[in-house]
């Protein structure tokens, strides 16, 4: 308890620190929200005045800082000056949809990259593990980017899937099953997408590890006394691979957030990415802090996750 | 008809140019025979053990036969090899820090080793766990030792743990290789017995690794003398002429500034679960003991009685309870500016050096890195103070680009030894750490130590279950028994005092 304790107090530290980070870095990079209007012969010097006034813009960026503070600590995320919206708002219908990508992608995952980088392990320096080796150090050198375009290369060509976005127009007006199937229709490329560049690293970690765990001098010693097959797998190597892969899979939490932002822009999936890209391009204080907040949350829960799980996990950690 | 065939058996490693580990090894085995194996560290004996259950490396060349019951074992397939191993025939590995899963519970272990070849259910693996746990000495409460990880246990429980896997199918043919390296001498005897029991009444054979001339004297039918991989001598074991014992007394309390004094140590251990803590175990009971400038105290006990943890708190590795440990006069505390202070004054030698060198580090990067830390030398003086330290304790300089791997047992220990003189520590602490050596290592090694006691003034804790050996070294020995310095040595020890080579 006191462990779980001394962690939270240690995250509320790392999101604090992570938000003055951000903060400094916007102000420090050159320009700010207004400076598109002010290239604008039409709009007098003074309207874009007014404008910064309106939004606080005028004043130092310590107070600027200090009264975001304030206002997060009311749970409110201050306002978006592109969209003219709340931030909270905003930030919760983006991540929804970053989140109804990613969290399916990350469970199959793990669903597919366990299972298989155990048997690869256990099938070391067979035909299948150099097929699988082979391919998915392919995969992990090829740009996130490359395999998107790929894959929206393949959608066009064939027709079969829409190229972009999370509903077809009109989709409103549809019954609720019809409207699940166009938006899994749509999910189902960039899902595509961001599996296969989730997947073949975890993989290889997974197969790394067992391998380690096969050669520890204790599997030896069950291989030994003849434990084998299931048994062995199950209670000997993954038991003993698992410490890495439980830290990777705490990390994997905060991918769910960052990861698909690539994916997200280039397939025009309404998520986080995009609009985290936006922001800062218009430098969007609020969404930008907004979103590097979150996705920090998201790590340091994954890691807390992590911490617990392998404080259940390994009795050595305990004591 | 013997049990067991061995005819010119080979193993070459491709990795170490074609050098034969095993070099046309022969022998047979009858039932109910205890053959022993001896032979200095790096002999192959450990290698002769791994191709025996057919658990070598796949980058290992072996040719020869090796027959069990007049089946040939080469020929099997690995499913049918993985059915005789641990069904026909037992193996007890060295060193219990790592032969066991640190995630699983012992008994749960034991277990498996039954449920793997019986058909029987789990309730009914678990019972004869308990009473194999119960058939090697696993005394006290079994059930909480069952259900104890391996890291609750102490050095010697595990290695029983270790024998009770081995044993617990009935196996045919037991292959145990330094079996009780790691016991006190009441268990080892009790061990001994029971292993002559049952190759007399059931029959099972034992092929017996050890360099322990007391071992195979006192248990052997037959030994054979392995060295480079060959055998060199194939005989009835060596009878050792009894060497007067040197006198035992207890610690005992000199003048001024010892170099450690610990007074009313206590440390407690938890066994904790996710959601709850049971079982408060009382490691150190208020211990008080004195080593004074230049001198070697021992201590001595029985498995779990603490000596272990003592030998961590004394390093700064653990902190006491409560209780106060000084060295040369500083109390040792926990700040951290006096704690690396009080780190390289005081340098620990473990039991499993196996466990405690870094795999992936040559011989000199682990010896020079103690010093790196303390930035002492340059690069080059490291590397001369490497060489010297290598020599110091018998191992050519060729040995500093070797990896931890390619080491035996025994060279493995004496570059902890290196390591740990490496600082110029005031006081060394030894725990079990002639264990794994070999008569003719372990005589070196402590020619080595006496010598730097004679002219630097070290100070040893030598932490042994062995009273022989202790006895070698010093006079001074203290016994331990439930975390109390117990004042005089109970009678089962002085009654199994032997003699050693």
């Amino acid at each position: 308890m006191r462990f779980v304790l001394s962690r939270l107090g240690h995250s509320v530290l790392v999101l604090l620190l992570v938000s003055v980070l951000t903060f400094a870095l916007i102000e420090l990079s050159p320009g700010e929200f207004f400076d598109d209007l002010r290239v604008d012969a039409q709009i007098g010097s003074t309207t874009v005045e007014t404008l910064r006034q309106q939004s606080g813009l005028n004043q130092a960026p310590l107070a600027r800082y200090a009264a975001w503070m304030q206002s997060i600590a009311r749970g409110d995320f201050g306002v978006s000056l592109a969209h003219r919206a709340p931030v909270g708002s905003l930030l919760w219908e983006r991540a929804r949809n970053t989140l109804l990508l990613t969290v399916p992608a990350t469970v199959v995952c793990w669903m597919v990259a366990l299972p298989l980088g155990l048997w690869l392990a256990r099938h070391r320096g067979r035909w299948t593990d150099r097929i699988f080796t082979t391919a998915s150090s392919t995969l992990v050198s090829l740009p996130d980017i490359l395999v998107a375009l790929l894959l929206l290369l393949v959608a066009l060509r064939s027709g079969v899937f829409p190229t972009g976005g999370m509903l077809s127009p009109g989709a409103e007006s549809l019954d609720p099953m019809a409207r699940m199937r166009d938006l899994a229709t749509h999910a189902f490329l960039p899902f595509c997408a961001l599996l296969l560049v989730l997947l073949p690293p975890v993989i290889r970690h997974v197969r790394a590890s067992a391998i380690e765990a096969i050669e520890a001098p204790a599997v030896r010693a069950a291989r030994g006394h003849g434990i084998g097959g299931w048994h062995l797998t199950t209670r000997y190597i993954l038991p003993l691979s698992a410490n890495p892969l439980i830290s990777l899979a705490g990390l994997s939490c905060a991918a769910l957030v960052s990861a698909s932002v690539l994916i997200e822009v280039v397939m025009s999936w309404p998520g986080l990415g995009p609009l985290l890209v936006e922001s800062l391009l218009a430098k969007d204080v609020h969404v930008v802090l907004g979103a590097s907040m979150l996705a920090t949350m998201f790590l340091v829960t994954g890691n807390l996750l992590a911490d617990l799980t392998l404080y259940a996990v390994d009795p050595r950690v305990r004591s | 008809m013997f049990i067991c065939e061995v005819e010119e058996l080979t193993v070459r490693y491709a990795a170490a140019r074609g050098r034969r580990a095993v070099d046309g090894v022969s022998f047979t085995l009858g039932a109910g025979e205890i053959l022993g194996v001896s032979g200095p560290s790096g002999c192959g004996k450990s290698t002769l053990a791994l191709a025996l259950i057919g658990l070598l490396p796949r980058e290992a060349h072996v040719s020869g036969a090796i027959r069990l019951r007049g089946r040939d074992l080469r020929a099997c397939s690995e499913r049918e090899h993985a059915a005789i191993r641990g069904a026909h025939v037992g193996i007890i590995f060295q060193e219990s820090a790592l032969a066991l899963n640190p995630l699983r519970t012992v008994g749960a272990q034991i277990a498996d080793v039954a449920f793997a070849h019986a058909r029987c259910d789990r309730q009914s693996a678990r019972d004869r766990a308990l009473a194999t746990m119960a058939d090697v000495g696993l005394g006290g409460d079994l059930d909480r030792i069952y259900d104890s990880y391996p890291h609750e246990l102490s050095g010697g429980q595990r290695q029983r743990v270790l024998i009770a896997q081995a044993i617990v199918n009935n196996p045919a043919v037991v292959i145990a290789d330094e079996p009780t390296a790691s016991l006190d001498a009441a268990v080892r005897d009790d061990v001994l017995d029971r292993m002559r029991t049952l190759s007399a009444r059931q029959g099972t054979s034992f092929i017996l690794i050890t360099h322990s001339a007391d071992v195979l004297a006192s248990t052997a039918h037959r030994v054979i003398d392995m060295r480079d991989g060959r055998i060199v001598s194939a005989d009835s074991p060596h009878r050792v002429a009894p060497r007067p014992t040197a006198a035992v007394s207890f610690a005992s309390i000199g003048a001024s500034a010892p170099s450690l004094e610990i007074s009313g140590a206590q440390k407690s251990h938890a066994q904790r679960r996710l959601f709850s803590t049971q079982h408060v175990v009382k490691a150190l009971d208020g211990v008080t003991l004195r080593l004074e400038r230049g001198r070697t105290l021992g201590l001595t006990g029985p498995s779990g009685c603490g000596k272990s943890t003592l030998a961590r708190c004394l390093a700064g590795l653990d902190t006491l309870d409560a209780g106060e440990i000084r060295i040369e006069g500083h109390v040792v505390t926990t700040q951290r500016r006096t704690r690396q202070l009080h780190r390289n004054r005081v340098q620990l030698i473990f039991q499993d050096s196996a466990a405690a060198l870094n795999p992936r580090f040559t011989v000199h990067e682990a010896i020079v890195e103690p010093m790196v830390v303390q930035r002492a030398g340059t690069t080059a003086e490291r590397r001369r103070r490497a060489i010297e330290l290598l020599h110091q304790v018998g191992l050519p300089q060729d040995a500093l680009t070797s990896r931890p791997g390619e080491l035996s047992g025994g060279e493995r220990q004496r570059v902890a030894i290196a390591r740990a003189l490496a600082t110029h520590p005031r006081v060394l602490i030894l725990d079990e750490a002639f264990s794994g050596l070999d008569v003719e290592t372990r005589q070196r090694i402590i020619g080595v130590l006496q010598g730097l006691q004679a002219t630097d003034g070290l100070a040893y804790l030598c932490i042994s279950h062995d009273i022989d050996l202790l006895a070698e070294l010093t006079s001074e020995i203290a016994l331990m028994r439930d975390g109390r310095i117990v004042d005089r040595p109970a009678e089962a020890y002085a009654g199994s005092m032997r003699v050693s080579a």
